[in-house]
């Protein structure tokens, strides 16, 4: 019996067909591949081919696409036709896979994860450093690393902001708040700011966000010394509030009549914007959720941050950073220098490990995986390529170490956590590689 | 004229569900306003998030939408393929239920359209319509 052609299957040969028939035809005009949120293919066409061609196309094309090229569907567009052409043929989306003629793009329709493959949004002005810390897996100390730093940088007299984007499993507002109490009549636990990010997106998307807004999601951590640590968590303090109904609403592209959608990672960069040009930090941190997220994709491709990818050395991590960087392999041109922004973190190392010996077998493993985003070796000195070893490279890990006495993270309950010589321990290599970082020229 | 379309979706819709309730003779027509119920709805959608944008005098931007496009069946393809543009556009049924059903059937006899027919163009215009007002 024949075999059901799957998803990939018909793509690797709905691809290919069509490409075989752009090689050898004078069609000069664009031509944009459409996959639809169902996986199902239509093909648009700015120059109308022969009716023939198209029927041969259409025959060949139902038995290479088997269900995701149906034979009750229309298929064919021609640009003249269409009521929003630029949706098509203009779309932020839309790629040249590496074998096809310059005149064909492939748009391939998400109904989440969009911004991953999205260069970063234009900024109005000129931001602070920012940091996003990502990890593909949670539970390996990604918010413990990201208060840490602030708190070092704190010490070193750099106004700090941090926000919390880990919507779904908020951490940082009680890492770094008071654990949550109201005295007396208030309504909002002490301490804590009222608003959080969730805030910020359901008054935003009906023309609310403004200064007020912005002044009640900050709030101030204790862990700060020379500078300050402002931070704006996911969740704000008011006692009684529907944080679901908030959450469900925040991933919302504004549509916008006459205009172009604001999708959501525009959105995020303009609340960013908003935030340091109320607090003028020196430096933004971000905790980003765990996993191949909405807010990750918008987080890490699209507000020109440092990306600190979080990884315990294991398989199920290096398959999830694979996946994530075979998406972005043939589009990582237009990622707006994503590659030049990504450091791969060895979190969680084990205490009986050689530090050496085991950011070596790290390298190696994870040098395999980022293998999807370098440049094949062509003798190019433009090329971005590094050996498994090269310790400039991405992927080559700064370590933290697995430390008891960060197991359970509670620095405003636990003072032997911010012990000087134990935090160096634990994140001496960490501070020391963000402070250059982020901070490039103090350091020269 | 400007179109309203939300508005004459609705109102193709419930002349389609007079008719279809009525007698049978009156079916071909309440298939025809089915169609139209349905592409006013995928055009009230497209307009709400800036795909489709009318000039000033009330005429849409592309000034070549001819032959049998925008109309059903071509218009819930072409809606298909817009679908993800951005998160507020709702999502329909992948099978095209308009295919077969012809805008220029408005000059038949109207003798092949049968109940089954009228039925899956019904549900359809339904789900566009819902899809519009929830939208």
């Amino acid at each position: 019996m024949k075999k059901t052609i799957r998803f990939d299957q018909a793509f690797r040969q709905v691809l290919q067909v069509v490409i075989r028939w752009l090689n050898a035809t004078a069609n000069s005009g664009k031509v944009v591949l459409v996959r639809d949120l169902y996986g199902v293919f239509r093909i648009a066409f700015e120059t109308q081919p022969e009716q023939e061609i198209l029927e041969q196309l259409q025959a060949e094309l139902s038995i290479e696409g088997g269900s995701y090229f149906p034979r009750t569907s229309r298929h064919f567009f021609f640009k003249d036709d269409l009521i929003a052409p630029e949706a098509i043929f203009d779309c932020l989306d839309a790629w040249t896979p590496p074998d096809g003629p310059d005149n064909f793009q492939v748009l391939d329709r998400h109904l989440t994860g969009r911004e991953w493959l999205f260069p970063a949004t234009k900024n109005t002005g000129i931001t602070p450093p920012r940091a996003v810390f990502f990890g593909i897996k949670g539970g390996v100390g990604r918010t413990t690393a990201l208060a840490m730093l602030a708190w070092h940088l704190s010490k070193l007299g750099k106004n700090v902001l941090v926000v919390d984007l880990d919507l779904e499993s908020p951490g940082l507002g009680p890492s770094l708040l008071p654990s949550m109490k109201t005295s007396g009549d208030s309504r909002i636990a002490q301490g804590w700011p009222e608003f959080g990010v969730v805030d910020w997106f359901v008054e935003d998307a009906i023309d609310q966000a403004d200064d007020d807004l912005i002044e009640d999601m900050l709030g101030s951590s204790k862990l700060a010394s020379n500078g300050e640590i402002r931070i704006v968590p996911a969740c704000g303090g008011l006692v009684d509030q529907d944080y679901l109904s908030k959450l469900s609403r925040v991933y919302m592209d504004l549509p916008k009549l006459g205009k172009d959608t604001e999708v959501f990672g525009d959105r995020l960069a303009r609340m960013l914007d908003q935030l340091e040009e109320k607090t003028k930090p020196d430096v933004v941190l971000l905790d980003c959720r765990a996993g191949l997220h909405d807010i990750s994709s918008a987080a890490l491709t699209r507000l020109g941050a440092v990306n600190y990818l979080f990884a315990v050395d294991t398989d199920q991590t290096w398959d999830g950073y694979r996946h994530l960087f075979l998406h972005w392999r043939h589009q990582i041109e237009r990622l707006d220098g994503i590659r030049q922004r990504l450091r791969m973190i060895g979190a969680l190392t084990p205490a009986n490990e050689i530090p050496s010996e085991y950011a070596k077998r790290f390298a190696d493993h994870a040098h395999r995986v980022f293998l999807e985003i370098y440049d094949k070796p062509s003798g190019d000195s433009e090329e971005f390529n590094f050996s498994p070893n090269d310790e400039r490279a991405p992927h080559y890990p700064t370590l933290i170490s697995s430390h008891q006495a960060y197991l359970r993270f509670a620095p405003l309950e636990e003072a032997v956590q911010l012990d000087e010589s134990r935090a160096r321990e634990a994140f001496g290599g960490f501070f020391e590689m963000a402070v250059s970082d982020l901070f490039p020229e103090e350091e020269a | 004229m400007k179109p309203n379309y939300g508005a004459a979706a609705i109102r193709h819709f419930k002349d389609a569900k007079c008719l279809k309730d009525k007698h049978r003779s009156h079916l071909p027509g309440a298939d025809h306003l089915f169609g139209l119920a349905t592409e006013c709805a995928l055009k009230r959608i497209l307009e709400k998030n800036g795909l489709l944008t009318l000039t000033p005098d009330g005429k849409p931007e592309q000034p070549n939408l001819r032959g049998t496009h925008g109309h059903p069946p071509d218009v819930w393809d072409e809606y298909l393929s817009y679908q993800g543009k951005n998160r507020a556009l709702p999502v329909l049924p992948t099978t095209n239920p308009f295919f077969g059903w012809d805008i220029s059937d408005r000059y038949s006899n109207g003798s092949s359209i049968t109940d089954a027919v009228v039925t899956v163009h019904h549900d359809a215009a339904r789900a566009a319509l819902n899809a519009m007002q929830g939208s």
